[in-house]
């Protein structure tokens, strides 16, 4: 089962990838970072992770390989960046607030947005951290 | 050297990165690398998400200052790429100034990959979003379908110019609407949030989110505020058109429980 969501993963990040016009020849790049990325999620999942501990990870695995490519093949990060981190962005969240919020289930409707919110904020800080320490290596 | 071909050829380059969806300290350094072969003492670029601004100057010379307002921005990354190897190349002094302005030149009118190309990527993207989150082959069907629904609305957009807020919440309307219908049909074989949630994926802002929190961090808070307010609000336009797609459906079917 894993296997199979993995696969809609890089399907589904190279599909974005051509869509935002990513060059050809780093598609297929851009679409492990995105598997990658969702393998450590559902890996971290089954082992007992909150999602949004297992999102902040997730991100962290997605910036880290994102700017590896960019330095080994001299491109921009957001390349590969973009497009990877989108699997994280919690589409499933916003549609479970809106969701709580028309049938009247406004204390489930206010956890999800907490946590919807706590993830982005995660997505941010994973992009923050991957960011200076590549800056750091940069400078010496 | 030709100091009016080196900033247009600066302008240039910043205009076509800053379009096609870079961050805005990329676009600032590539601008400012290339004036940088001037060896002038003063070469200084503001980029904000909706204009550039860029001045030339020595002791020598009059500076050049140069203004170029930018707004029609069509997301894409290769021209990002190719612009960024064109300076690279500049920089090192392989190809000439005027050899870099007719490349970028080039690069500025080339074709965008084929529509078709983009439509159908659009339609594999909410199919393959559904497995990722787990939903089985009927969801993945149905979601394909509904991603043929933002392919729609995307090319009624392209004729009549609507902003992508409206946009978005006509296409997660129908979105909502169209499952709420085979929800109606299949009963419960249909997840209803993987389903709708993997649906709507392509409709999210990407090149927003990434941009916003890398600005941001940058210290530009200009343009990542502003890239910030875009991602919220084609969110919650997102959001919004789901619950009115839902709401009106079990409204038109008689108020069935969602």
């Amino acid at each position: 089962m894993i296997l199979i969501q993995v696969i809609g993963a890089f399907v589904a990040v190279i599909s974005i990838a051509i869509t935002i016009g990513v060059p050809r020849k780093f598609l297929g790049y851009s679409g492990l970072v995105g598997a990658v990325g969702w393998l450590v999620y559902l890996l971290l999942g089954d082992a007992g992770c909150s999602t949004v501990a297992g999102m902040f990870l997730a991100a962290l695995a997605v910036a880290l390989i994102s700017h590896s490519f960019a330095r080994i093949m001299k491109t921009p990060v957001t390349l590969f960046l973009i497009a990877g981190i989108l699997p994280l962005v919690p589409g499933v969240g916003m549609y479970r607030i809106v969701y709580n919020l028309i049938t009247n289930n406004n204390t489930l409707a206010g956890f999800y947005f907490s946590e919807t919110m706590q993830i982005a904020g995660m997505i941010a800080l994973a992009i923050f951290i991957m960011d200076t320490i590549f800056r750091i290596f940069q400078k010496n | 050297m030709n100091y009016k071909l080196l900033v247009d050829t600066a302008m240039l380059a910043g205009e076509i990165m800053l379009s096609g969806g870079a961050e805005t300290y990329r676009v600032e350094d590539t601008m400012c690398r290339i004036l940088k072969i001037s060896g002038f003492e003063k070469t200084e670029t503001f980029v904000t998400p909706t204009g550039i601004f860029l001045t030339l100057g020595d002791s020598n010379i009059d500076s050049i200052t140069v203004v170029k307002r930018v707004d029609n921005r069509i997301i894409n990354i290769s021209h990002i790429y190719e612009t960024n190897n064109v300076s690279r190349k500049l920089c090192n002094g392989t190809i000439t100034l005027e050899e870099a302005y007719d490349e970028l030149k080039n690069i500025k009118n080339r074709e965008q990959n084929s529509r078709i190309a983009n439509y159908l990527c659009t339609m594999l993207a909410s199919l393959a979003f559904t497995i990722l989150l787990g939903g089985d082959w009927l969801n993945s069907i149905i979601a394909g379908l509904n991603g043929s629904l933002i392919v729609v609305i995307l090319i009624i957009t392209r004729k009549v110019k609507i902003n992508s807020f409206v946009k978005n919440l006509v296409a997660s309307i129908l979105i909502a609407f169209n499952s709420m219908f085979f929800l109606y049909k299949f009963g419960s074989a249909i997840q209803l949030d993987t389903l709708i949630g993997g649906s709507v994926m392509p409709l999210l802002p990407g090149v927003a989110i990434t941009n916003a929190i890398r600005d941001t961090l940058q210290g530009d808070y200009m343009s990542g505020g502003a890239r910030a307010i875009e991602a919220f609000v084609s969110a919650t336009s997102t959001a919004a058109g789901i619950g009115i797609g839902m709401a009106f459906y079990s409204f038109v079917a008689g108020g069935i429980a969602l």
